[in-house]
């Protein structure tokens, strides 16, 4: 075996390094590089991620750079079928469903993400407190949650819009009243795991202000949590609003979403196709994007639960 | 004596995002009829790995890349996953460091050891099972087996749950009885009735017995033969006694000298430094980094197996005769 | 070390009850009373749910005691403590905690870690002190001025240990509650620790509470031992004298149950073994000695009475009515 190479002379002591002993096996990384590393090595997730960023810029850009309105009807051009004039054709006012398509997308990302936004605000803190005061003062705070869990929230949410007139703000208010229940538990659930972790009691045994430990200790090892539920609700929030204006009582023309642009397609699907299935795939998209997207963090952020 | 088990050369890889574990590197052990093995080593050295390997329960990542697992002369690494989930359970079991994550809550305890002979007895009427579970709840030392045939887990304690674990292990009647750390979880004084039901259980059924352990204690008092493992090797085997009394690896005397002895107030003698990570494993002998002998070669060459008596040998080259000259 | 000194810490008629639900009461710790002179290592031992975990966590201050007193160094901490004077107390007592794993925040680098509590404390007057402090702590527990700025999953259980030790003396303490600080290592690092933590004692004179189940290591770190069963002590002896001359029945048998490395010892030593069952701390009865259901010497008198620590040999205190 390799006795051959061995030869006398190497049978003399030698000193080991001592920091050699110390020696650390893995490059230098913080837990959200290594999730970012993790994520990178999903394929799926990162298809999904780019596809929702191509959606974004689309959204954002496709109807600044355009030459119609997402508004103004032409009558010379009703039902037409998509051509180099109109990508996705128009519809039966004659507006140019790419222009619309995107400015759809545009309200519904945006009310989905205010939304979302709105539910961290309200969730991370109802949560936190119900968790940190613990006692009497998260008993009764469980109690209204379970209230609210308690009524259906599609009910709210209509009743809310038939009493306010329809508009972006409304829906956004609406799907608030209740989205905010499900981050709140998540929320509460981790920071009471978090809370009795040795690394909060230490902590706690050095002095540590309250402020300190929510600061350091308690949120940023939440944010995986939170993150993850986002990605969730989202698309939920996408697919709410959509429902709501394909019943009617979302957003009203000539303002698009793309429920109200399914809306308009769904009456004409069976002669005009076309003015339907663009805002459609749009949509499907977005929620199966999300989805993936989703998963991958969750497993990215939280190997353990992967394994 | 028959070796029930031969571990040949056994090489076990897993692999991660930052890249491949060498976790089992040539490893090569056999365990006799009857006897109670021993294999001890830090945390990481692959001594969980390995017995991973020969129940073939490796997890997805990890796969033998190399070498034999001779169960009664036969193969067991060309098994089919179907011919090796007939082996499991009844002619090798295994028995885990924590006993509730090993048993079903939801489950009578008493259903959960029928469930082993369901599977590998067909033969057996229900009356048979039901009077062979009694049978083995008995044996282990649960007292009112009747009653307890019934309970669940969660209304036992650590102790009873470990008794049962080991109880359902050894239904089928296995030749080889694999225990992961059975022991860590529980209290000294459980502890020793679980030690000492383990020493009758192997003069009553004579299976053999692997136990894996960090506690020098246990081997101690358990092991016939020990085989310690460092840095995914094993770098020594003899009779318990000669490890005891007659180390020769630096690594196992280190570790011998590392614990306190009864009465001692001196300071101990730790290990320096911590074990290498098995990603880049060094060339040479993996303990060289922590030796308090460490020579050129050491860091350069892994050394062979030097025989130091009949059943005792050691990896290290502290033993060649020309370490002596220099 | 003479009893006669002003204890450094003194804990007297200890009381730690839980609430379970349903009206019934977990007596974690149970009329515990205790000192701890200065400089010196009081060793606390016995099996899972004993309570030796709540009493050191009770005596540092992370539970509010139901009942009794903790004078620290004279201080006595009450209700009527002000919130700056237990702040104050923060950084005299700290703790080194059992799991390596579960004790550094793994958001946070180790440079922030260790100097949380000079931070909670404004210990520096600049953010270079603040490093150059860490540094040197980071080297005083064997570690090096690299591993400042990675973050505790990169490190082995034994370095992350060592993390928490510097992270505890940042603060210059004077009296460290270790709950079971070792036994999550693997052997050959557990001496590690203990020789740091011995070495550590000399350097800045500390007083350490020692909690752990590994009795060899707490023979060898002590100077004297407490035994805890079923929320109380039921023995208090020096390190020595508890393991030569053990007297309560479950320390006996707790001490023979240890497996020792040596195999010849090992087989011809005969083992005291407990035979009954362990009750539920949570229904335990009143009015007889807390042993008694699995004790291999009681008598009628233990189904009566409560037995008392009563001081039989110098210093060697046995609730027993058995032992004499």
């Amino acid at each position: 075996m390799t006795n051959d190479c061995v030869k006398d002379s190497m049978f003399r002591k030698v000193k080991v390094d001592e920091a050699e002993r110390e020696h650390l096996d893995a490059p230098m990384t913080s837990v959200l590089a290594d999730a970012w590393y993790r994520l990178r090595q999903n394929r799926a997730a990162v298809a999904a991620l780019f596809i929702l960023a191509a959606i974004v810029l689309l959204a954002i850009f496709a109807p600044v750079f355009s030459r119609y309105s997402f508004k103004e009807p032409d009558y010379n051009a009703i039902f037409a079928l998509p051509d180099k004039a109109h990508i996705f054709g128009t519809d039966q006012f004659g507006r140019d469903l790419w222009v619309r398509c995107w400015m759809g997308c545009r309200i519904s990302l945006m009310i989905a993400v205010v939304a979302a936004l709105v539910d961290i605000f309200i969730g991370v803190t109802y949560g936190a407190v119900s968790a940190l005061f613990g006692g009497r003062v998260d008993a009764i705070m469980q109690r209204i949650i379970e209230v609210l869990v308690g009524i259906p929230s599609l009910i709210i949410v209509i009743l809310f819009l038939m009493a306010f007139p329809a508009g972006v703000g409304t829906i956004i208010a609406a799907l608030s009243i209740t989205g905010w229940v499900n981050m709140a538990r998540l929320v509460r659930a981790e920071i009471l795991k978090l809370k009795n972790q040795e690394f909060v009691l230490a902590s706690r045994v050095l002095g540590t202000s309250s402020r300190g430990i929510i600061l350091h200790d308690l949120v940023p090892n939440a944010v995986s949590v939170i993150v993850i539920n986002v990605m969730f609700t989202i698309p939920s929030a996408i697919f709410t609003e959509a429902f709501l204006s394909f019943i009617g009582i979302g957003l009203a023309e000539p303002q698009a979403s793309l429920g109200v642009l399914i809306n308009n397609g769904y009456q004409v699907l069976q002669n005009y196709p076309h003015v339907m299935i663009f805002p459609a795939i749009i949509i499907i998209l977005i929620m199966v994007c999300f989805s993936i997207l989703g998963d991958g963090l969750r497993d990215a952020l939280d190997p353990q639960m992967s394994r | 004596m028959e070796n029930v088990l031969e571990v040949k050369n056994l090489v076990v890889d897993i692999r991660t995002q930052k890249g491949i574990i060498h976790a089992v590197r040539d490893v090569s052990f056999s365990l006799r009829q009857g006897e109670t093995l021993a294999v001890v080593g830090e945390s990481g050295c692959g001594k969980s790995m390995t017995m991973k390997a020969v129940m073939q329960i490796l997890p997805k990542n990890a796969r033998i890349t190399d070498g034999q697992v001779l169960f009664h002369g036969k193969d067991l690494s060309k098994y089919s996953d179907r011919r090796m989930e007939k082996l499991r359970g009844s002619d090798i079991s295994m028995i885990f460091q924590d006993p509730m994550t090993s048993l079903n809550p939801t489950m009578k305890i008493g259903k959960q050891i029928e469930e082993v002979l369901k599977l590998h007895r067909k033969e057996m009427t229900p009356d048979e099972r039901r009077k062979r579970v009694v049978e083995l709840l008995d044996l282990v030392g649960i007292s009112n087996p009747e009653t307890r045939y019934g309970q669940y887990p969660h209304q036992l304690s650590g102790g009873q749950r470990q008794r049962v674990d080991i109880a359902m292990a050894l239904a089928c009647d296995p030749d080889v009885l694999i225990a992961d750390e059975p022991t860590t979880a529980l209290d000294v004084t459980i502890q020793a009735q679980i030690l000492d039901l383990m020493r009758e259980l192997q003069k009553k059924v004579r299976t053999s017995i692997i136990i894996i352990t960090h506690n020098l204690g246990v081997v101690a008092n358990i092991a016939d033969r020990v085989a310690v493992m460092y840095g995914g090797k094993i770098v020594e085997t003899g009779d318990v006694r000669d490890i005891f009394y007659s180390p020769a690896h630096e690594y196992t005397k280190a570790l011998l000298d590392s614990i306190p002895g009864a009465g001692d107030k001196e300071r101990l003698h730790p290990i320096p430094g911590t074990p290498p990570g098995l990603m880049k494993p060094p060339a040479g002998c993996p303990f060289a980094a922590r030796c308090r002998q460490t020579m050129e070669v050491c860091e350069k060459f892994m050394p062979d197996f030097y025989d130091q008596g009949t059943a005792h040998r050691a990896a290290c080259w502290m033993l060649d005769p020309r370490a002596k000259e220099a | 070390m003479g009893t006669e000194q002003t204890p450094f810490l003194e804990v007297r008629h200890l009381k730690k009850y839980f609430h379970v639900g349903r009206g019934k009461v977990l007596r974690a710790v149970d009329d515990v009373s205790f000192h701890i002179n200065k400089g010196e290592t009081f060793g606390l031992v016995g099996e899972s749910g004993c309570g030796k975990s709540t009493l050191g966590r009770t005596v540092i201050h992370l539970y509010e005691p139901t009942s009794g007193e903790i004078t620290f160094d004279g201080i006595k901490v009450g209700e009527e403590t002000s919130q700056e004077q237990r702040h104050l107390l923060t950084r005299r007592m700290q703790m080194i905690f059992q799991d390596p794993y579960a004790s550094l925040n793994p958001r946070r680098k180790v440079i922030d870690i260790v100097a949380e509590g000079m931070d909670a404390h404004h210990l520096y007057a600049s953010e270079e002190e603040r490093r150059e402090t860490v540094i040197r702590l980071l080297e005083r527990v064997g570690l090096q001025k690299e591993h400042a700025d990675r973050f505790p999953h990169e490190f082995s259980g034994g370095q992350r240990q060592r993390i928490g030790i510097a992270r505890a003396l940042a603060v210059q303490p004077d009296f460290i509650v270790c709950d079971e600080p070792i036994s999550a290592l693997d052997v050959s690092i557990q001496a590690q620790v203990v020789n740091l933590l011995e070495d550590l004692q000399k350097e800045h004179g500390l007083t350490y509470l020692f909690i752990a189940h590994d009795l060899s290591m707490v023979r060898h770190i002590s100077d004297r031992i407490g035994v805890m069963y079923m929320g109380a002590l039921v023995e208090v002896a020096p390190a020595e004298e508890l393991f030569e001359h053990p007297m309560h029945p479950y320390t006996q048998a707790l001490l023979s149950a240890i497996p020792l490395p040596d195999p010849d010892v090992e087989k011809k030593r005969s083992r005291i073994m407990l035979n009954g069952s362990v009750p539920s701390p949570i229904s335990l009865p009143e009015n007889e000695c807390r042993f008694c259901s699995r004790c291999p010497v009681k008598s009628d008198v233990c189904k009566k009475s409560r037995p008392e620590l009563r001081e039989l040999r110098p210093g060697h205190f046995v609730a027993c009515h058995e032992a004499d």
